[in-house]
């Protein structure tokens, strides 16, 4: 109960804090929304008359206020350019943006999770020293460069797979799948490295300090069955925590992949909208990652009970 | 001698390490008889963890060259034996308990499947029923209450001499015939540590099992040893049955820990201790390791002493013995 209370106080501080920055932030920058809407040619006058409809005169703080009152109500609010409630766009765009997310997860711990068991197994063995280096590329590769080679590869000089564009589930699941590959398999590389680091440096951080990986094996345990059946569970936590965090990022993080493919995802359409100055959608989309950033962490919080019975109830 | 469980003879185990090669054990001879306890003793560098480990298999592979030498189960040679071959002894023939019993056990998984799992590795066929009724013996074995409740709990719910009693259930749950017991009590406090060894001694005659308990403290040795092994610097310079070598120490440095032992000095004044420490085991030793601390240290003690043996089964090295039957 006090563990629901301080998450819930958790989330208040976090989303109010990020919205009033994104806020002033968003004031701060040099033209408006005026420009987007009615082009570079337009007067003077009719830039003035569509702030003062639009209520951009206002003092900074009202507006703010206004804004979040309604937001309590879950009203965010409609598009400065594009007239649609923001929640609306949100929802259309989010379903790309989390099944990328989620899909990008699943196959990075999928991968990661076996190669830091074999690396960890055979530390600073052959075995050890490729998947290791392996990862380094991974991490020090870019998505961006994975992503031109794979659309070179598999679009331009094979032709196997389109290489911008989304198919949703209603175009049939092979279609859908042909638009999800390359961006997923951009994405994949870092992603796995990263979480296969961190995995591998907690496996066999418990193979060289704690003991009972040994007793196992004294027990006439293979390896294999040490490694899987008792220094996996035991190096899980640091795992889960930075796949968590992972998971936030790709919610708003995966611009650049999202745009190469021209995918119409919310990172794409949290950026546009910061290109024209589209405050309210621009505050509605860091509101909504902000509060899922809180509920995914709350969500590695609880999993930490479910891994090591010693994580106790507490804030 | 008849009824030899283990005979290790002559062992050598050396590391390759940052600083070069270190050579912990030097040749070890060793015999662990059919039900009896065997107090290996010695100070901490002595070796006597290393052989405990090299008679389970369990040295890291890649840094520990094993060999020369011989270690047998029955008439089984252990050294050379495959990982799989180990595996099949490990936990079921020879089993190990460790130093410290927090470390010892995995904090994820609860008590009763860190018990049944040599079970289920050395017999599985059995029936996940018939485990469970056999982890609770064990647990019931080792004196601990309410087994049915203990096995469900995790390890950091459990006390420190609990958590020990845990684990020598676990060692011996696929019944071995001899339990390597390195230190098992170290980590404990004082009252804990004779209910430990007192279980031990008792498990031990009850199942007429051979443990090799490995020890630092001579008094240990004194109280719970059938035969007392004493190590030095990757030797045994000194074995024999307790009765025997208390009776009639022969080699200066065991005289020199029974002298440092508090009960020995009762009423006495400060507490013996032997001057200097033991030697660099990366650097090479010849003669006696012991003749650089020693009190009746000659120039003849520059050559290895010879192996000698008085009444029966009473082995020792030094060319100046301090005792009365090799005078």
């Amino acid at each position: 109960m006090r563990y629901l209370v301080l998450r819930a106080a958790q989330l208040v501080v976090v989303v109010f804090g990020v919205t009033v920055v994104s806020f002033v932030l968003l004031h701060l920058l040099p033209g408006d929304v005026t420009t987007t809407v009615l082009g570079e040619g337009a007067s003077p006058e009719a830039k003035a008359a569509l702030r003062a409809e639009l209520g951009l005169d206002d003092p900074l703080l009202s507006r703010y206020w206004e804004w979040l009152t309604s937001a309590m109500r879950g009203d965010l609010g409609d598009s400065l350019t594009m007239g649609y409630p923001v929640t609306e766009l949100i929802r259309l765009r989010l379903p790309v943006t989390l099944e990328l997310a989620v899909v990008t997860l699943s196959a990075s711990v999928l991968l990661a999770i076996p190669t830091a068991l074999v690396a960890a197994r055979f530390r600073n063995r052959w075995q050890d020293k490729v998947l290791s280096m392996g990862a380094y590329a991974g991490i020090a590769a870019p998505p961006f460069l994975a992503g031109i080679l794979l659309i070179y590869v598999f679009s331009v000089k094979l032709g196997w797979l389109p290489a911008t564009g989304w198919n949703p589930w209603s175009e049939g699941l092979v279609a859908h799948v042909r638009t999800l590959v390359m961006p997923v398999a951009s994405l994949l590389f870092v992603e796995a490295a990263i979480f296969m680091r961190v995995l591998r440096s907690d496996l066999v951080a418990q193979l060289s300090d704690e003991e009972y990986p040994l007793v196992a094996r004294a027990k006439g345990a293979t390896m294999r069955s040490v490694m899987i059946r008792h220094v996996l569970r035991n190096s899980l936590l640091p795992f889960v925590t930075i796949v968590g965090l992972q998971f936030g990022v790709l919610l708003g993080g995966a611009v650049i992949v999202e745009h190469l493919f021209a995918l119409p995802g919310l990172g794409e359409l949290l950026v546009s909208s910061i290109y024209q100055r589209d405050a309210t959608t621009v505050q509605g989309i860091v509101m909504f990652i902000a509060i899922a950033f809180v509920l995914i962490n709350a969500l590695v919080d609880l999993l930490y009970r479910f891994i090591d019975p010693r994580v106790k109830q507490h804030g | 001698m008849s009824d030899v469980v283990v005979a290790i003879e002559d062992l050598h185990v050396a590391f390759s390490t940052p600083r070069g090669e270190v050579r912990a054990l030097r040749g070890v001879s060793l015999e662990v008889r059919a039900g009896r306890m065997v107090c290996l003793i010695g100070e901490s560098g002595s070796g006597k963890s290393v052989t405990g480990r090299a008679l389970m298999g369990l040295l890291p592979a890649h840094s520990a060259r094993i060999g020369p030498g011989s270690m047998r189960l029955h008439q089984e040679e252990l050294l050379g034996k495959s990982e799989s071959a180990m595996r099949s002894i490990r936990g079921r023939r020879i089993a190990m308990i460790f130093q410290d019993p927090s470390r010892a056990l995995n904090p994820t998984r609860r008590i009763g499947d860190q018990v049944g799992e040599a079970i289920k590795i050395h017999f599985p066929d059995r029936r996940a029923s018939a485990v469970r009724a056999k982890v609770l013996e064990h647990l019931d074995s080792v004196k601990l209450p309410d087994a049915a409740r203990v096995a469900k709990k995790y390890p950091h719910e459990l006390s420190g001499g609990m958590r020990q009693r845990v684990a020598i259930a676990m060692a011996l749950s696929a019944e071995p015939e001899v339990l390597v017991a390195d230190e098992p009590t170290t980590a404990l406090d004082v009252t804990t540590q004779v209910q430990i060894l007192d279980l031990l001694r008792s498990l031990q005659r009850s199942r007429d099992m051979s443990v090799l308990l490995i020890t630092h403290d001579m008094g240990v040795a004194a109280h719970y040893a059938d035969d007392v092994a004493v190590m030095y610097a990757g030797r045994v310079v000194e074995r024999a049955p307790a009765a025997e070598l208390f009776a009639d120490v022969e080699m200066p440095y065991t005289q020199a820990l029974l002298e440092s032992l508090p009960s020995a000095r009762a009423g006495r004044g400060a507490l013996q201790t032997i001057p200097g420490g033991p030697p660099d085991l990366a650097l090479g030793i010849s003669g006696c390791a012991f003749a650089p601390r020693c009190r009746f240290v000659t120039s003849q003690c520059k050559q290895q002493p010879v192996t000698r043996e008085v009444a029966g089964d009473h082995v020792f090295e030094c060319w100046h013995p301090v005792g009365k039957e090799s005078r």
